[in-house]
């Protein structure tokens, strides 16, 4: 009786969770371009001003897998699975 | 022109628009809710991107796949790890930004056409994972146990949901972050002999986030690295034991383990014909005598409605306060599934559930 009162409770307590959700943020191939141009880097990453934070390739508009700020700054990494793995 | 005729067509033209958004928002609304219906949305979306080849659908779809796969392994993951951990994932599109938007720490990933759908689910679940495993304990845990267990998580989640995904998984970040930080397979082989048995995301999850919880101002959390291994240590030493019978040759020091900044036992529950309820209550009540902070009964797939008995007679105690029922991905046998729980010591000597009753 006392875990179906538990059950009962816990479920109230839970309710919330199931509409909260964890994002994950994405951006789609398209839209890469408008962003990284929204974020002011475009030119820089142009002009190969950029390397991927884990294998130093040249970050470019084609290779460029993520973007993530780490201590206030922007930091890329390329498309690479292996580069991906290590965010 | 018959306008009555017009009218009568605007007024059934409006009604379907309408009929279909109050359909489809209503379908939308149950599969948030209910993940097994985010299939259907799923094949939806897949179904009309490939047909019409527009970009918002093809994105649609993208992020429905994703989400779909994730959040019908999160549902599974919400009744095994501690509450609050997992919550569905849901995408976000970003399009544009101003820097001072994105967060510390947050990452944006690029996702690239249906063609890589593969690669999209691999980098999603693993940065899903990344994400919410261990809330606000995250900078206390040592980097290398941490992304050890976001990847069993992970590897599990591949494994049985898209098998066929489970070598391109090991090829690319198993073996990446392993040659990264050898100590990770270490990890990874002593966290999967625990997931064999329930213990890891059954106790060792939440032993590892409740002594990163108490220990985040303390000169124990530069030890945190330490008092994992001893964890661990114990924990594969219980479960050695585990196959010996009869399992009362466990040592008695063997079935608890007092820590610097927790304590915790084990109970395991699945004979009902020795002796009934009444032994396990009374082992109980001796870890209580010992001042033992944590006690997680893990119940025998078997004897889950017994194990639930137990359960339910050891939340009488006064000073033992259930705040967990969880499910095993594995019973202590070996067994798919099972029944855990969680009491922790009440500090005021009486448990909320008894000053309820």
């Amino acid at each position: 009786m006392r875990l179906f009162y538990f059950k009962i409770k816990n479920f109230f307590k839970t309710l919330p969770e199931l509409f909260k959700s964890t994002k994950v943020k994405m951006v789609y191939d398209s839209d890469l371009s408008n962003l990284v141009e929204s974020l002011g880097i475009k030119t820089k990453i142009e002009n190969g001003d950029f390397l991927c934070r884990f294998c130093n390739v040249q970050i470019t508009l084609e290779n460029l897998g993520s973007i993530q700020k780490d201590v206030g700054e922007l930091r890329f990494t390329c498309t690479n699975l292996e580069c991906l793995s290590k965010l | 022109m018959n306008w009555d005729l017009v009218i009568t067509w605007g007024k059934d033209i409006l009604i379907v628009i309408g009929g279909m958004t109050v359909f489809f928002g209503f379908i939308k609304g149950l599969s948030d809710v209910i993940p097994q219906l985010g299939k259907f949305k799923s094949w939806f979306w897949l179904q009309t991107a490939e047909r019409l080849k527009n970009r918002t659908l093809v994105k649609n779809a993208i992020a429905s796949d994703i989400e779909t796969h994730v959040n019908e392994v999160v549902a599974d993951l919400q009744r095994e790890l501690p509450l609050g951990w997992i919550r569905k994932a849901s995408i976000e599109w970003v399009t544009e930004s101003k820097e001072n938007d994105i967060e510390e720490g947050e990452i944006i990933l690029r996702v690239k056409p249906l063609e890589n759908q593969d690669q999209n689910f691999l980098a999603g679940v693993y940065t899903f994972f990344s994400k919410a495993l261990f809330p606000r304990t995250k900078e206390v845990i040592p980097t290398n146990v941490r992304k050890a267990a976001v990847l069993r998580i992970s590897h599990r989640t591949i494994s049985s949901k898209k098998p066929y995904l489970r070598e391109s998984f090991e090829n690319s970040f198993l073996e990446t972050a392993i040659r990264e930080d050898p100590t990770i397979a270490t990890y990874l082989g002593r966290y999967e002999n625990l997931d064999k048995k329930g213990f890891f995301t059954g106790s060792f999850l939440r032993e590892i986030h409740e002594i990163a919880t108490k220990t985040r101002f303390t000169d124990l959390r530069n030890r945190m690295n330490q008092e994992v291994d001893e964890i661990l240590t114990h924990i594969e030493g219980f479960i050695s034991q585990l196959g010996v019978y009869p399992a009362r040759t466990i040592p008695q020091g063997g079935w608890y383990r007092i820590g610097p900044a927790t304590s915790y036992a084990f109970m395991l529950v699945a004979r009902p014909e020795h002796g009934g309820v009444g032994p396990y209550v009374n082992r109980a009540k001796e870890r209580l005598a010992q001042n033992i902070e944590r006690l997680y009964v893990m119940g025998a797939k078997a004897e889950e409605p017994f194990a639930r008995y137990v359960i339910s007679e050891i939340a009488k105690l006064p000073n033992y306060k259930l705040v967990e029922v969880f499910e095993l991905n594995k019973d202590y046998r070996g067994n798919t599934g099972g029944i855990g729980a969680l009491f922790v010591i009440s500090q005021t000597g009486v448990s909320e559930e008894a000053s309820e009753a």
